[in-house]
C-alpha cells in the first residue's frame, strides 16, 4: 500500500472518530441535564466515555459494566434482528448444541443480568412463561440468502409523539406477547432510546396507552 | 522471494485492502445513522425497505398458516399492496395468538426474487417464457392427444395436501368426475395414509375423534415418535402450557433420538427403529395383567379383530395386497398378547421392562387423562397402519378416547392434508363421499357432479409409489403435478427421476418457485401463492379456515383451481365448470358441500367460515363437535348404544386389532451396518422452496446434515463438520456430520433432514411401503457411512 492512500484512511478513521465524538457530544448538551452545571466539551466527552451518565440514567453503581459489552443496546441493533416492527428477533450470539437442544433460554432471559460468557447484560423477555423459545426465535446463522428476497414492510413506529408537551406518549406497538413493559423499557438490557426514566412506577398502562388509530372520534350512533 | 510469492503477497496486500474499506464503508454508514437518529429524535430505520406507509396503515387480516398441519390463525399485516406483518391470532383456539418462527416470516415467502411469473414450455430442451394462455392451450391438447393414443389411465394429476379445498376438488372433479381415470394422488399417501387407513380400520371414519383442546386437559402425554418442539411447535408450547399451570403433568417421550422434545420431557424412552409395535402391544399386555381395563367400555363398545400376517413390503412391481378382517375375541387377543411381555420387548425394544410398565400405568391409572400424539414416526413406517391400530387399542382398553383430555391424536404435516386430501378424497380409491369401488357412492358423486355414472371407473389405479413406477415404466404418459416437490420428496429418487425424464413422457408442473421438479418439467405454470387467492384449508382437528384472497399473484401467476379450470374449459367440459373467477370458490364450496351434508361430517357454509377463523366439522345447526363418537358431544352419536356410539363400523364398535410385531423391510446388516432415518428440521417445511427463501429460516439452517451419535462418532474418527459418504443400496450422499447437534440418533442410526435440493437423502432411502396405506417408510433403510 503507498503512503498518500493510508494517510487518508487515517484521515478518513479520525474525520469519522470526530464526527461521532460531536454528535455524542452535541446530544448530551441538547438533552439538557436539569440543575447539573454545564461542564466543557472536553469534561463531558471524559463522563460520556466513563459511562458515568448512562449509570445515574438507568440507576447504576458507578462502575458496573454497561449494557452490551461496553455499548449500550441500541434501537438500529434491535432493529437490526426483526425482519419487520413486531417480528421476533433472531438470536445474536452463538447457540452451542447443548442450549439448542435444552433451550434453558431463560436461565439468563427470565430475569436478566450481567452474562460473562457474551460480556453483556441479557435482554429480559416479555414472556418467560413460553418455554420452546426457539420456536420463534431463530438461531444465528450465515448472512447468506438462498435466493434474494424483495421483502418490505411499513416505517417504524416514531417514539414519543405525545399529545401535549410533557404528557405521556402513547404504546406504538401491539402488547401482543408483550404485556410486560418493563422487561423491554427498564433495566441494563433496556434499548437506550425507549428505556423509561421511572421504572419505579409500575402500572405503566395508566399513563401510557395503546394507540389503536390515527383516526378521530365520530359519532356515528345518533339516538 | 519468487515471482509467485510476490504474488501471492500482493493478493493478500489488495484483500486486505478490500476488508479495511469495507470497514470503513460500514463504520462510516453505522456514524451517519447515529447521526441521524439524534438529529431526528425518535425516528429509527429499519434493515427493511420501507412501503409508503406505517403502522397504523396496516390492515390486518385473518388466514390460516401457509405451512404446516397444525393450522395456526394467522393475521397478515397488508400495506400498499404488500403482506408486511404477521401476528398470530388472538381469536384462533388453535394458537391463540402463537405462531412459530415459519408463520411468523410466513409472508416472506411471497417476494423470493426467482418467484415463477409466466410459463415456460420446455423447447429444444430449454424452458423458455410463454404466454400463460399458450401454455394452458399445450396442457390442454397434450392432455387430448395422450388419451387418444393411450387411453385415459395414461394421464394423471399429482397434488399434495397444499392444495386448498377448491383445488382438490376440481382436480378430482375434473380426472374422475370428466375424464374418467383414478389416476387422482397425493403428497399425502407419503406423509399420512397409514393414518387413515388407521382410522378406517379401527373405526371407520377417517380423522381424530378429539381436538387440541384436550391439551387443556390432559395429564400425560405420550409422543410416539414424534418431536413435537420442532414439527407441531404452536401445539408443543400448549403441551408445556398444561405442564407449567398443572405441575403433575407428564409427557413422555418415546422415540428412536434425542431431540428438544426429549430434554423437554420427563421421561425420554428410545426404542430400536420398528419396535414400537412390540413396545404398545406391551402396554396392552401389563395393562390386562394388572386388570387395569375399562371392562364396561370393552364389553359395550369394542370388538376383537384379525387381519393377515406376513404382509410384504411392496418392493415387488406391480404388489398387491388386501387385508382381509377375521373375528377375534378376548381371549384370543390375551393368547395373543402373551408374546409381548415387558422382559421379552426389552430385549428387542432396548426399552427397560420397568419403563414399558410405567407407561402402562399411566395409561391405565383412571385418575388419569392421557393423550396420544404421533405423525410421521408412525406413519412412515412400513406396518405404518398396524402401528396406529395397536395405540388405537391402547386407548380402547382402558376406555380413554372422545373425552376432553383422552384421547388418541394423529397430527398431520400439511396445511390441508386433511381439508383437501382426505375430506375431498384426491387419492385414487376416493371420492369426496366414499370410494370408488362402491356402486352408491359412485352414484351419489355423478349426480352431484352432473355426470353419467359411467365416467367414474370403479376400479382404483395407482396409489403415489405405484403412479411413478407406471410413469417410469410407460404406463402413464402425462402427469400434472400441483403444488409439490416429488423430485425431492420420493424414496428411491434416481429411479422415479430417471422415469420422468423419459422420451415420451410429459410433465406438467404449477409451482411458485423453480424447484428439482420444474426442472424437469415440459411445461411450467406459475401458480398464485396462499394469500394471493381465495381458498380454505382443513387442518388436523377437523377444522375448516377459509382465506380471502389478500394479494394480486405476481405477473400471470393463477391459483392452482383456476388453471385446473382453464384446461378443463379448453377440454370441452365447460358445463362441469361453469363458473365466472368471482365467484367460483363460492360456487365449489357450495356444491362440495353437498357431498358431507348429515351430522356425521357436516361443513359449515362459506360465509361463515369467511365470518370466523376456523370451524370444525361435523358442525350440526350451528354447532361445532369437539369430540366425536361421545353421545355428550356427537349429535351424530345414537345414545341407545351408550355413552359412545362408535357409527363409522356396521357393528357400532371399535375394533380391536390383533397386530403383531413384523421386521422392517430393510435392516442394518454387515455391507450397510446404520438405520437410515430421514425428516424435517423446525425451520425448514417440507421441501425448503419456501423456507429456504425466508433469509431468517435460511440462516438459521443452510443445508442438510448427517446426525451421528457421538459414541460412532468417535469410533469412527468423525468430528462435527467432517464430510462423510452415506452410501445405500440405492444411492450415495457425501455431507457433513452433525455430532451432538439439536438431535442426537442412537447408536448404529443417522438421521437426515430431507429439505436440502441439493443434498438429496431420497436418493438412498427405500420405497418399501406399508401394503395396507401404500405409505413408504422414511425413517428405515440401512447404510454405510465412510469417513471422506
Amino acid at each position: 500500500m503507498s503512503a498518500p492512500s493510508r494517510y487518508r484512511v487515517a484521515r478518513i478513521i479520525g474525520a469519522v472518530i470526530g464526527l461521532a465524538a460531536v454528535v455524542w457530544i452535541v446530544g448530551e448538551t441538547l438533552r439538557g441535564d436539569g440543575g447539573r452545571p454545564s461542564q466543557s466539551p472536553k469534561e463531558q466527552l471524559a463522563r460520556a466515555k466513563s459511562g458515568e451518565d448512562y449509570h445515574r440514567r438507568v440507576g447504576l453503581a458507578p462502575g458496573m459494566q454497561p449494557a452490551v459489552g461496553t455499548q449500550v443496546r441500541t434501537l438500529q441493533a434491535y432493529y437490526a434482528l426483526r425482519a419487520y416492527a413486531g417480528a421476533p428477533p433472531s438470536i445474536p450470539h452463538e447457540v452451542d448444541a447443548e442450549m439448542g437442544r435444552t433451550q434453558d433460554c431463560n436461565i439468563c432471559h427470565e430475569r436478566g443480568g450481567f452474562v460473562k460468557r457474551f460480556n453483556a447484560y441479557a435482554p429480559v423477555t416479555p414472556h418467560p412463561t413460553y418455554e420452546n423459545c426457539l420456536q420463534c426465535h431463530a438461531l444465528p446463522g450465515g448472512a447468506e440468502s438462498f435466493v434474494a428476497n424483495d421483502w418490505q414492510s411499513v416505517r417504524l413506529p416514531i417514539l414519543g409523539r405525545p399529545a401535549l408537551p410533557g404528557n405521556p406518549p402513547p404504546i406504538p406497538h401491539t402488547l401482543q406477547l408483550r404485556t410486560d413493559c418493563l422487561s423491554c423499557h427498564a433495566g441494563p438490557a433496556a434499548v437506550a432510546e425507549v428505556r423509561t426514566s421511572h421504572p419505579e412506577r409500575l402500572n405503566c398502562r395508566q399513563c401510557h396507552v395503546p394507540r389503536m388509530t390515527d383516526d378521530v372520534f365520530v359519532r356515528t350512533a345518533q339516538r | 522471494m519468487s515471482q509467485v510469492d510476490i504474488s501471492k503477497t500482493q493478493e493478500q496486500m489488495t484483500k486486505a485492502q478490500i476488508d479495511r474499506r469495507a470497514f470503513l464503508k460500514k463504520l462510516a454508514l453505522t456514524a451517519a445513522a447515529t447521526t441521524a437518529a439524534t438529529m431526528l429524535p425518535g425516528v429509527s430505520f429499519g434493515e427493511w425497505t420501507e412501503v409508503d406507509a406505517d403502522g397504523s396503515d396496516i390492515q390486518w387480516k385473518k388466514t390460516p398458516c401457509r405451512f404446516c398441519g397444525v393450522g395456526c390463525g394467522l393475521l397478515v399485516g397488508i400495506a400498499e399492496g404488500r403482506a408486511v406483518a404477521v401476528k398470530g391470532d388472538p381469536a384462533s383456539p388453535v394458537n391463540r395468538g402463537l405462531c412459530c418462527v415459519k408463520g411468523y416470516h410466513s409472508v416472506q415467502a411471497l417476494y423470493g426474487s426467482d418467484r415463477l411469473k409466466k410459463a415456460q414450455i420446455r423447447k429444444n430442451g430449454e424452458l423458455v417464457d410463454v404466454p400463460i394462455a399458450e401454455a394452458l392451450d399445450l396442457v390442454a391438447s397434450k392432455m387430448q392427444e395422450t388419451i387418444a393414443e393411450h387411453g385415459k389411465d395414461a394421464v394423471s394429476i399429482y397434488g399434495s395436501g397444499q392444495w386448498t379445498i377448491p383445488d382438490g376438488y376440481v382436480a378430482s372433479k375434473l380426472f374422475k368426475g370428466a375424464i374418467g381415470t383414478n389416476n387422482v394422488e397425493a403428497n399425502a399417501r407419503l406423509c399420512m395414509a397409514s393414518a387413515v387407513t388407521g382410522f378406517l380400520t379401527s373405526f371407520g371414519m377417517d380423522e381424530p375423534m378429539g381436538c387440541y383442546e384436550d391439551i387443556d386437559h390432559a395429564d400425560v402425554f405420550v409422543l410416539w415418535g414424534n418431536n413435537m418442539a420442532e414439527m407441531h411447535p404452536v401445539l408443543f408450547s400448549r403441551v408445556l402450557d398444561r405442564r407449567l399451570k398443572h405441575p403433575d403433568t407428564k409427557i413422555i417421550d418415546l422415540a428412536t433420538r434425542t431431540t428438544r422434545t426429549s430434554e423437554a420431557a420427563d421421561h425420554s424412552f428410545l426404542f430400536t427403529p420398528q419396535t414400537d409395535l412390540a413396545i404398545a402391544n406391551a402396554i396392552c399386555y401389563e395393562l390386562v395383567r394388572k386388570g387395569w381395563i375399562d371392562r364396561n367400555f370393552v364389553n359395550r363398545h369394542v370388538s376383537f379383530k384379525r387381519g393377515k400376517t406376513d404382509i410384504g413390503y411392496g418392493i415387488e412391481e406391480h404388489f398387491k395386497f388386501k387385508d382381509a378382517a377375521t373375528a377375534s375375541d378376548w381371549d384370543d387377543f390375551v393368547e395373543f398378547l402373551k408374546d409381548y411381555s415387558p422382559e421379552k420387548v426389552e430385549r428387542m425394544s432396548g426399552v427397560a421392562a420397568g419403563d414399558i410398565r410405567y407407561m402402562a400405568s399411566l395409561y391405565g391409572d383412571p385418575s388419569r387423562k392421557v393423550v396420544s400424539f404421533w405423525c410421521m414416526g408412525m406413519n412412515q413406517h412400513t406396518r405404518g397402519t398396524w402401528i396406529n391400530n395397536l395405540v388405537y387399542n391402547i386407548h380402547l382398553l382402558v376406555g380413554k378416547i372422545s373425552q376432553p383430555g383422552n384421547g388418541p391424536f394423529s397430527l398431520t404435516g400439511q396445511p390441508s392434508a386433511c381439508g383437501t386430501v382426505r375430506e375431498v378424497g384426491t387419492l385414487t380409491h376416493k371420492l369426496p363421499k366414499g370410494v370408488v369401488m362402491n356402486e352408491k357412492h359412485r352414484q351419489f358423486a355423478a349426480k352431484i357432479w352432473k355426470v353419467p355414472v359411467e365416467n367414474i371407473s370403479p376400479k382404483p389405479t395407482h396409489h403415489t409409489v405405484s403412479m411413478f413406477r407406471a410413469l417410469d415404466r410407460g404406463d402413464i404418459r402425462f402427469m400434472w403435478i400441483q403444488v409439490t416437490n416429488p423430485m425431492v420428496t420420493m424414496p428411491n429418487l434416481n429411479r422415479y427421476r430417471d422415469g420422468a425424464e423419459k422420451e415420451g413422457r410429459f410433465v406438467v408442473v404449477s409451482d411458485v418457485y423453480p424447484t428439482p421438479t420444474t426442472d424437469i418439467a415440459d411445461v411450467v405454470l406459475p401458480s398464485a401463492m396462499w394469500i394471493e387467492r381465495e381458498g380454505a384449508y382443513g387442518n388436523s382437528e377437523r377444522r375448516t379456515q377459509q382465506f380471502d384472497q389478500l394479494l394480486d399473484p405476481p405477473g400471470e401467476a393463477m391459483s392452482d383451481t383456476w388453471q385446473l379450470i382453464e384446461v378443463a374449459h379448453r377440454m370441452g367440459y365447460e358445463e362441469l365448470f361453469p363458473w365466472t373467477y368471482e365467484n367460483h370458490v363460492r360456487e365449489i364450496w357450495a356444491e362440495y358441500r353437498k357431498f358431507h351434508a348429515g351430522p356425521k361430517h357436516e361443513i359449515a357454509p362459506y360465509e361463515e367460515l369467511r365470518r370466523r377463523p376456523g370451524i370444525q366439522w361435523p358442525y350440526v345447526n350451528g354447532k361445532e363437535t369437539q369430540w366425536r363418537y361421545s353421545t355428550e358431544h356427537d349429535p351424530a352419536a345414537d345414545s341407545s348404544h351408550g355413552d359412545y356410539d362408535f357409527y363409522g363400523k356396521p357393528d357400532h364398535r371399535a375394533w380391536i386389532w390383533l397386530r403383531p410385531y413384523e421386521a422392517p423391510a430393510e435392516s442394518p446388516s454387515t455391507a450397510f451396518p446404520f438405520w437410515l432415518n430421514t425428516g424435517r428440521v423446525l425451520e425448514h417445511w417440507h421441501t425448503g422452496s419456501m423456507t429456504r427463501r425466508v433469509p431468517t429460516l435460511h440462516r438459521a439452517v443452510p443445508k442438510a446434515y448427517a446426525e451421528i451419535n457421538r459414541d460412532d462418532a468417535r469410533q469412527m474418527g468423525v468430528a462435527h463438520g467432517d464430510l462423510v459418504r452415506l452410501v445405500s443400496a440405492r444411492g450415495v450422499l457425501e455431507i457433513e456430520a452433525s455430532v451432538g447437534g439439536r438431535g442426537e440418533p442412537t447408536r448404529g442410526q443417522v438421521f437426515v433432514p430431507f429439505f436440502d435440493e441439493a443434498l438429496l437423502i431420497n436418493e438412498l432411502t427405500l420405497d418399501a411401503f406399508c401394503p395396507i396405506s401404500k405409505q413408504p417408510d422414511y425413517k428405515k433403510c440401512a447404510v454405510r457411512v465412510e469417513k471422506v
